[in-house]
């Protein structure tokens, strides 16, 4: 295990670049890959878990889990939605070992059979035009997880429809229809909210 | 507003984050997994898939193949009444065995990409159609019928001869032995020909009281279903039925699977 950095100037390397550097043992760059996703990753925890104590063991956890896995991160991919798989699958096991998400072998919701595929750019214009980004974030936990899950990655992590699908290991089309229901059910419940007062 | 402002503030940790991560993989909590683990994880999904679909071949084509030996499956042609007779004969065990190998099946191709990428409906049913077809390929070798005669002599293939042991030409149920005979062509004569049915019984069948002609010509040896009126050991034949007969010689027992 190697101790000092490959990369003196971090800046221009590719996370990508960072990680083949780690697989071939050079732990420092590990060091840097938490310097760019922790803060992330923190955030990405805090839209599902509410408990700054419990978001940062599960941090730690997700990163010592990417570390012990990093030789099956194909290096030709992307680094981004590898990381993510590994939170999504941490957060899914806590919230189940929690007893906050069921632990249904097969999932046979409706959306999963057979979903219309939505398109990407019709929801992000539709939410920029019609909601602000702090109504958004109030409304979150209107969501139940599996509108969350998709709605998270796709508006706050930037995530294709393809590298959501890959994390979730759901069709492409349920991504988009999930995407798609998740931001209805938020401008309702924010038209609600806004005629109460 | 921008999206940064919004993500939560309290979370600035992350100089302190990546020396408890670095300091705990130094003191061993965590070791980098070979890259063969994955690449054996990958092999035993890959080698599951292709067994449990090997195994949906050999079952389902099993399925085909007792349908053949019991020689039933000429009576959803009979209308309404064949279809449900049909239905009740049919090995739902076998059929339900296949039915969730194709669940666990679907299951295990959920990890790969090309699978959970499409819709359940369309994965199940390309799995399905792979299922269907394949065990129609094996249907049309010789492995069922071989593994069937050697059953009978005693030379049963491992765990399977059990099976093949169970099986045998099935007489129709009462209702339709008033109406339908099963055999083999033993002879054409110039009224139609004399059957031989496969419970020994010799009866000589007129075609001249057919409803619609045959659409090929009969000879001797074809396995035939006869509908009709029996007047003794004549049957006024109002349909002939061609049907698949892989043994051509009655078999003593007359057992259900």
């Amino acid at each position: 295990m190697k101790a000092n950095s490959n990369f003196p100037q971090k800046e221009a390397i590719s996370d990508e670049q960072i990680a083949t550097s780690v697989q071939k043992g050079n732990l420092e760059d590990f060091g840097e890959l938490v310097l760019r996703y922790g803060k992330k990753i923190q955030n990405y925890l805090f839209r599902f878990i509410q408990t700054k104590e419990e978001v940062e063991d599960l941090t730690q956890d997700i990163f010592l889990k990417a570390y012990s896995n990093i030789l099956s991160f194909n290096p030709k991919k992307k680094f981004t939605p590898w990381l993510y798989q590994i939170a999504h699958n941490e957060l899914v096991n806590y919230l189940r070992k929690k007893h906050y998400l069921s632990t249904k072998f097969i999932n046979l919701d409706l959306d999963i059979l057979a979903a219309k595929s939505v398109s990407k750019n019709d929801i992000l214009k539709d939410l920029e035009n019609n909601l602000k980004f702090e109504l958004i974030d109030k409304n979150l936990n209107k969501l139940n997880f599996k509108y969350r899950q998709p709605f998270v990655l796709f508006f706050y992590e930037n995530l294709s429809y393809q590298e959501i699908s890959d994390i979730l290991k759901i069709p492409i089309s349920t991504v988009g229809t999930r995407i798609k229901r998740a931001k209805e059910i938020i401008k309702k419940s924010v038209n609600n909210s806004e005629s109460f007062y | 507003m921008e999206k940064e402002e919004t993500e939560k503030k309290e979370t600035n940790n992350t100089p302190k984050l990546k020396e408890t991560i670095l300091a705990q993989i130094k003191n061993g909590k965590v070791k980098i997994k070979s890259k063969f683990s994955f690449i054996l994880k990958d092999i035993l999904l890959i080698a599951g898939i292709i067994a449990l679909i090997l195994l949906a071949w050999f079952i389902l084509s099993f399925v085909f193949f007792v349908l053949k030996v019991k020689g039933l499956s000429f009576l959803p042609q009979i209308g309404l009444i064949g279809l449900k007779i049909f239905l009740i004969n049919l090995p739902w065990l076998l059929i339900l065995i296949v039915l969730l190998i194709l669940i666990v099946l679907e299951l295990f191709a959920k990890n790969l990409a090309v699978v959970y990428r499409k819709p359940l409906l369309i994965s199940f049913f390309v799995l399905f159609g792979l299922i269907l077809i394949g065990s129609l390929i094996l249907n049309r070798t010789s492995l069922h019928p071989r593994f069937f005669s050697q059953s009978k002599k005693q030379m049963p293939p491992p765990v399977y001869g059990y099976f093949y042991r169970r099986i045998g030409p099935q007489k129709p149920p009462p209702y339709f032995q008033s109406f339908v005979w099963r055999g083999n062509i033993k002879e054409l004569t110039n009224k139609g020909f004399i059957l031989e049915t496969y419970f020994g019984e010799i009866l000589e069948v007129q075609t001249s009281t057919l409803k619609k002609p045959l659409a090929e010509p009969l000879k001797i040896g074809d396995s035939v279903a006869v509908i009709g009126k029996k007047k003794g050991t004549i049957i006024e034949a109002e349909k002939i039925l061609k049907t698949e007969d892989i043994f051509r010689k009655p078999l003593p027992e007359n057992k259900k699977i």
